[in-house]
């Protein structure tokens, strides 16, 4: 039931949720790069949504928001040591993106929302899903602005190589950080539409019933 | 005032709830209320928070300490690695570098061609339009500016970005003389000029070549020496490619051809290359370097002379160093070269200062994603 009332209701945030998205501006101009802050969010959310979830019950109101950070910031380090290790290349690309995932708004949000109140197993469920969403939109987000900004796909993180698909960049202003802005803002137009769209159609059918 | 800030701050949990949610009958209200709080006095000072704080940090930091632990050393080699290469890409032919020293910040990275000091390169980080850039200034043995290569960078596309292109970069070449002038690229001032800028940060470090290879206390080598010893090395493999054909007990590695020219290659012995495998290769160059004085003239007198000459003289080259004769191999690499090609003369001569230019375009050209 709980689980049931926090998701419909972190539904209706998907607006503040863009948010979220803003280091989609900066980071996304190749496929790689947006692989690589994705997979990091994706792991490093779950890490932290458990751990958080693990302490809920030692972490009073007044500390809450410190611990959320100290363990945000924990867990994006953590994962920040291990992929300069096993992927020196895509962290030396992505400079300091990176690491100021720890203030991401969307980790905060879901550990304040979701894991502060539930046991470990559907906290980890949550960052995985929360992960893998963002995951989709930045991917999605990269190939876009890859393809279209560059001409090329598949090129390295620090955007050299790759397959050359056009001649030319077709639309060279999606490699800027406001084309993904205005990618963004298409998007959510595309997503506000077919949500209405719904809607509209479960009040109908409330209305023949 | 403060009192009743705290009080509400369990609402901020039950901001997400809607009006809708509460005046549903399913709604519990227990659920949502905030844990009780331990500390209900104000202003008196909990020490079991501040230890449970205290803890979790000290856990955290521990954690990660132990994992920086683990990985720093892969972290570090990784790193260098990606530079190393870039730096090799500058320099053809050369297959070692290495870190020679961080000065002021900036990473200077040393290169070696077969365990002589051929150059060094700093890397130079500045500010662009919008990011970062970095670059990698690489540096000639007059201690004159012979490339400057950009690492990563996040300009505006088609704007920005040109300043990876060569038509901009080269005008850096042989920089501390006073009569060169940067143009700037039109639309990409401030871009252009933080390259501009970075490279005369590397200049400003007043780096001496010679002091380098006093401190380091190795051999040195310019440009066009390793270019006399590349194609004086295919020369010899040419050579013994020729005499491989007549008896096929001794055969050429198919792998050497390609390691003085190629990046790829070199690179890669680079990253497997220790001090033993960079001394073993200076000794190599040592022997071959000794008889290049006498050798020239007669390599010429014998391609221009007659073929049947080439065999008695070669010989005595190309066993001397244990590099190109390898353990008898009974197959003939496909590589080597048909015996007619070595009995045009004129053609031969050409032929391998050709390669040897061509291979070097390539590798300015760099980054393969920006050469236009």
């Amino acid at each position: 039931m709980l689980l049931k009332t926090k998701l419909k209701s972190s539904d209706k945030l998907s607006a503040l949720q863009m948010l979220a998205l803003c280091p989609a501006l900066a980071v996304t101009t190749t496929l790689s790069r947006s692989l690589a802050i994705s997979g990091a969010l994706l792991v490093s959310l779950t890490l932290s949504a458990v751990l958080v979830s693990v302490l809920r019950k030692r972490i009073s109101v007044k500390l809450r928001v410190p611990v959320y950070l100290l363990l945000s910031s924990f867990s994006v380090t953590m994962v920040y040591l291990i992929m300069r290790a096993v992927f020196p290349a895509s962290v030396m690309a992505l400079g300091i993106y990176l690491p100021v995932l720890a203030v991401s708004c969307v980790m905060i949000m879901r550990l304040e929302t979701f894991s502060a109140c539930n046991t470990p197993g559907p906290a980890a469920l949550d960052g995985l899903i929360t992960g893998a969403e963002f995951s989709v939109i930045m991917l999605g987000c990269g190939f876009i602005r890859e393809l279209l900004g560059t001409g090329r796909l598949f090129a390295d993180p620090f955007g050299q190589g790759g397959l050359k698909i056009f001649p030319a960049a077709p639309v060279s202003f999606l490699a800027q950080p406001a084309g993904a802005l205005l990618l963004i803002g298409a998007g959510m137009a595309v997503f506000q539409y077919i949500q209405i769209r719904s809607e509209k159609k479960a009040a109908a059918e409330l209305e023949t019933v | 005032m403060k009192e009743k800030d705290r009080s509400n701050l369990g609402d901020t949990q039950q901001g997400w709830l809607t009006e809708e949610d509460i005046n549903s009958p399913e709604f519990d209200p227990d659920e949502f209320a905030p844990a009780p709080s331990r500390n209900a006095a104000a202003g008196v000072p909990n020490m079991k928070n501040s230890l449970f704080l205290v803890i979790l940090c000290a856990a955290c930091a521990l954690v990660l300490a132990l994992t920086n632990v683990f990985t720093v050393f892969a972290a570090e080699k990784g790193e260098k690695d990606i530079r190393r290469e870039a730096v090799l890409n500058l320099f053809p032919g050369c297959n070692r570098a290495e870190l020679y020293d961080t000065v002021e910040d900036l990473p200077v990275y040393v290169v070696y061609y077969k365990g002589k000091l051929a150059g060094y390169a700093v890397f130079v980080t500045e500010d662009g339009y919008i990011g970062p850039i970095e670059m990698l200034v690489a540096f000639d043995t007059d201690n004159k500016v012979s490339q400057v290569k950009i690492v990563s960078q996040n300009e505006s596309e088609g704007l920005g970005s040109k300043i990876c292109k060569n038509k901009f970069l080269s005008q850096f070449a042989g920089m501390p003389d006073e009569d060169i002038e940067i143009d700037l690229i039109s639309g990409a001032t401030i871009s252009s000029r933080a390259v501009k800028d970075g490279v005369e940060r590397a200049l400003k470090l007043e780096l001496d070549f010679l002091t380098i290879a006093e401190e380091l206390d190795v051999e040195t080598i310019t440009a066009s020496e390793i270019e006399e010893d590349q194609k004086k090395d295919e020369e010899t493999d040419d050579t013994t490619a020729s005499e491989t054909t007549k008896n096929p007990a001794v055969t050429t590695r198919p792998g050497d051809d390609t390691a003085f020219g190629g990046d790829n290659v070199g690179g890669n012995n680079a990253n497997t290359g220790d001090g033993n495998n960079g001394s073993a290769q200076g000794e190599d160059n040592t022997t071959v370097y000794e008889t290049e004085t006498e050798e020239p003239e007669e390599t010429t007198a014998e391609e221009t002379t007659a073929e049947t000459q080439t065999p008695q003289e070669t010989t005595a080259v190309t066993t001397s160093p244990p590099v190109t004769t390898a353990p008898p191999v009974t197959t003939v690499p496909p590589e080597t070269k048909p015996p007619e090609e070595s009995t045009a003369p004129p053609e031969e001569t050409t032929g391998p200062s050709d390669t040897t230019t061509s291979g070097e375009e390539t590798t300015g050209g760099g980054w393969p994603g920006w050469g236009e």
